[in-house]
């Protein structure tokens, strides 16, 4: 071809590669295309969970997508150190424990802010109307969990003395026999729990985001910093930054379906149908997860709430800035907002 | 046994324990296992002064964890010798009771304590009672079976030399059938311990923070790998000392029978 | 009453359904808490509205696998430990202080490094297995084989059978009662063992079914699980007792 054209389809092809959409793999094809991750019982997984009945991850280069479940969460970190599973999608307190014990782990971003799912139910019979009233009852409660540091922060804004709190330690299953029981009077857990506790009689007496103590029932009180987030290898990252990209852009294509409220029938079918959760029950707690990815000041605050409660209990000594293990590159590449940036970088 | 073979016998596995840990350390060393993954000796130890010292989380030593242990495991384990023990050498000798049980116990032996969590919580609540229950059960069916067997092993020669020698029946029982027993009575009373110790994990899971298996639990939240790792030293430490001390406890009680070599 | 096959059968349904019956009436009109503490037939019945029998088939059949493969592990290396225990002071010296450290340690303790180890396949629960089924084994191997009556001793030596000889034909077969009450055990502590076993990314399994409903808030599916691990470890000790009988029984109460 002569110089004009040759100018000319330089010229276009330049213009396509700009304007090409964020999703498709203009960067390079993923270096592993077979991943593992990690998965559970809750409505939390349903980006991932879209994302792969869609065929978003094969789109994006991935030609084997596995998910392993697990009914433990130090289980799905363990693996994950053991590079059994590529993705962690826990709360937002293991991943910090483990970053403060010089473990390599990087936090890619939220994948949902679960602050609305903690409850605190109670039996009936317990009387609980007053802050005060906490002071009389057994608490159930699962050690070393956000649980714990959204018990802890609920004790703080209504100054309560948290020694005084009857704090029992147990799994989540065992809490709810245990409140039937009578064995406990109250217990502070995530869903699907508390709806269950709900379903068996129990009264709703504060949950992450709102009050149900008669002093100020109904009031936007933000008690919780729980959140669902995305966690990889260090190591992962920096050795397949093309399919950490592509992870992330399937995952938050991922938010941005179950977010759109055309598609909640669908998104609810395949949750019930993926985690053999009751539809009834994913019907019932859904609205208490907001699937939004951006990074902003109430992450950095979320994050520091947990840093400051293992500063506090005396599971860590020194406390190090979330952000020096946050990487915010892949998900801002795939369109998320970015008030604050990660400084971690590979 | 000669005086230098003695020595030479207890120096024998110091000495391959010594080589197993340097070589650990150094593969972690070399890199070839990360320290996360597969804390090196030199950090278990370091941790385990932690532990001692500052105790974790930051207030609870293990001084505290192990005596709450300690105190479910021997009131779980006694409890359980204290009925098994009766109780299997009377099935044992009964033909009927002992095919009557022989499903129902080994039905039970193959309940898992993390199984029967939300059951120990309802009837037995969430303070030490639920804990000294499971352990109670990893150590009972176990024991139980064993002491069944041991009566039914017993050497019908003994039982009928005696008879020869017009001893009464009671006799018989205190001094032929029970000596005899004593051996594999030994020998279940030790498997029953380690199944003690086995299960205080899923045991402590249940309304404490404090012992060496929610000591593990709290370690593995909070990925101290190393915490872990000083945990299950522990519990083998404790576990060979208490196996050593039922090793004296059968050599008093049978100073007549030392393990023989052919 | 008459020791015969069909009694004994009939002894052991006896005991095995008045338990039953027992929890039958007991859940039904004093507890009265199908969420807490369900009766056998509401267990059941909540069972099958969510198993099939093919699912129910997998469960049973990847679980079996998994406990075969860590107990013949487990045998081969606790049966040749306890003899050479049994045999050889040395060996007890060296062997036994790294044996009773590792016993006690609790299963869930070792989770972590068996995922380390042998990844999140079939290996790693094989291992768990293994762990509980070794123990008992070992301990009752060695027992037996430290245990060889005097008598027996001495007349083969009066036969002049020594060193190997000895070994096989005299040690052995008088430790197969001990062995086989030790095996007998390992097999059911590997049951009891299946559930912390298919904690580890397992997808079907009988532990797995037990967990994952409990997690799902279904007890009563979780006990029906647990119920299917006992028959199942019901119906393997039956059959271990039944092989005992035959090939050991013949010169030794078993």
């Amino acid at each position: 071809m002569n110089r004009r054209e040759f100018l000319t389809s330089t010229a276009m092809t330049g213009a396509a590669l700009t304007f090409m959409p964020r999703f498709a793999h203009a960067q390079g094809a993923p270096e592993v295309t077979e991943i593992a991750l990690g998965f559970g019982l809750d409505p939390v997984f349903a980006p991932h969970i879209v994302a792969m009945q869609k065929g978003w991850l094969e789109e994006a280069g991935f030609t084997s997508v596995t998910t392993t479940s697990f009914t433990a969460g130090a289980l799905a970190g363990e693996a994950l150190l053991a590079g059994e599973i590529q993705l962690w999608t826990p709360g937002n307190l293991p991943p910090i424990s483990m970053a403060h014990t010089g473990i390599p782990v990087v936090v890619l971003g939220t994948n949902c802010i679960a602050a609305d799912a903690d409850r605190l139910v109670a039996r009936p019979e317990a009387n609980i109307k007053a802050p005060e009233d906490l002071y009389n009852a057994r608490i159930g409660l699962l050690a070393g969990s956000t649980a714990s540091v959204t018990l802890s922060q609920l004790a703080k804004h209504y100054g309560l003395d948290e020694s005084r709190l009857q704090v029992v330690n147990m799994p989540p299953p065992e809490q709810l026999a245990a409140l039937n029981a009578g064995e406990i009077e109250a217990f502070l857990c995530w869903q699907p729990w508390g709806h269950n506790a709900l379903s068996s009689g129990a009264v709703l007496v504060h949950s992450g985001t709102t009050s149900g103590f008669e002093q100020n029932e109904g009031e936007a009180v933000q008690i919780s910093a729980t959140r669902s987030i995305f966690v990889a290898s260090q190591d992962f990252v920096r050795e397949n930054p093309n399919a950490t990209r592509a992870l992330i852009g399937a995952l938050v294509r991922g938010q941005g379906y179950v977010s759109d409220p055309a598609n909640r029938d669908e998104v609810l079918s395949l949750v019930s149908a993926e985690t053999g959760q009751a539809q009834e029950v994913v019907e019932a707690i859904w609205d208490q997860y907001v699937f939004d990815p951006t990074f902003d000041e109430r992450y950095v605050a979320d994050m520091q709430t947990m840093t400051d409660y293992l500063l506090a209990s005396g599971r860590i000594e020194e406390a190090m800035d979330p952000l020096s293990y946050t990487y915010t590159e892949p998900a801002a590449e795939a369109g998320v907002t970015l008030e604050v940036a990660g400084t971690w970088q590979p | 046994m000669r005086m230098p073979e003695r020595w030479a016998m207890r120096l024998v596995p110091a000495i391959v324990v010594a080589l197993v840990l340097a070589l650990w350390e150094w593969t972690v060393f070399a890199g070839i296992v990360r320290t996360i993954q597969f804390p090196p000796p030199s950090l278990i130890v370091a941790s385990f002064f932690g532990l001692l010292v500052d105790g974790f989380p930051r207030g609870t030593l293990l001084a505290t964890h192990i005596g709450a242990t300690l105190y479910r495991i021997l009131m779980g384990y006694a409890i359980a010798l204290a009925l098994a023990i009766p109780l299997g050498l009377v099935i044992g000798s009964s033909w009927l009771l002992d095919r009557m049980s022989a499903p129902v116990v080994a039905f039970c032996r193959s309940v898992a304590t993390l199984s029967l969590l939300p059951l120990a919580v309802v009837w037995f609540g969430t303070g030490e009672a639920s804990k000294i229950f499971l352990i109670w059960y990893g150590c009972f069916w176990v024991m139980l079976s064993n002491a069944i067997a041991a009566i039914k092993q017993v050497d019908p020669v003994l039982i009928r030399a005696a008879r020869t020698m017009d001893t009464s029946t009671r006799d018989i029982f205190a001094r032929v059938i029970l000596p005899a027993c004593v051996p594999r009575l030994v020998s279940g009373a030790r498997v029953a311990l380690g199944v003690g110790f086995m299960v205080i994990v899923g045991a402590e899971m249940i309304g404490t923070t404090l012992g060496l298996g929610a000591l593990i639990m709290e370690a593995r939240t909070f990925y101290r790998s190393d915490i872990t790792v000083v945990g299950m030293f522990v519990i083998g430490a404790f576990g060979l000392l208490l196996s050593f001390g039922l090793s004296r406890a059968e050599t008093w009680l049978l100073p007549w029978q030392k393990h023989r070599r052919a | 009453m008459p020791e015969t096959r069909s009694a004994e059968l009939l002894a052991g349904f006896a005991g095995v359904a008045g338990l039953l019956l027992l929890w039958e009436l007991s859940a039904r009109f004093i507890w009265q808490d199908p969420q807490t503490l369900p009766a056998p037939t509401q267990a059941l019945a909540q069972a099958m509205t969510v198993l099939t029998p093919q699912r129910l088939a997998e469960h049973v059949g990847i679980s079996l696998f998994r406990i075969f493969a860590g107990f013949s592990l487990a045998a081969l290396a606790g049966i040749t430990l306890g003899i050479l225990c049994g045999w050889s002071r040395w060996a007890v010296a060296v062997v036994r202080p790294f044996i009773e450290i590792l016993r006690p340690i609790p299963p869930l303790a070792w989770i972590p490094i068996a995922i380390i180890w042998f990844g999140l396949g079939e290996g790693s629960k094989i291992f768990v297995i293994f762990l509980g089924a070794f123990f008992p084994i070992f301990t009752s191997a060695w027992s037996g084989a430290a245990m060889v009556p005097k008598v027996l001793l001495s007349a083969a030596e009066t036969m002049d059978v020594r060193g190997a000889r000895l070994l096989v034909k005299v040690v052995v077969p008088a430790a197969l009662p001990d062995m086989a009450t030790g095996l007998r055990v390992g097999f059911g502590l590997s049951f009891g063992i299946l559930v912390a076993a298919e904690l580890i990314a397992a997808q079907s399994g009988m532990g797995y079914l037990v967990m994952q409903s409990r997690q799902l808030g279904q007890l009563g599916i979780s006990i029906f699980g647990i119920f299917l691990i006992g028959i199942v470890a019901l119906a393997v000790d039956h059959q271990f007792g039944v092989l005992t009988r035959k090939t050991i029984g013949r010169w030794s109460s078993i």
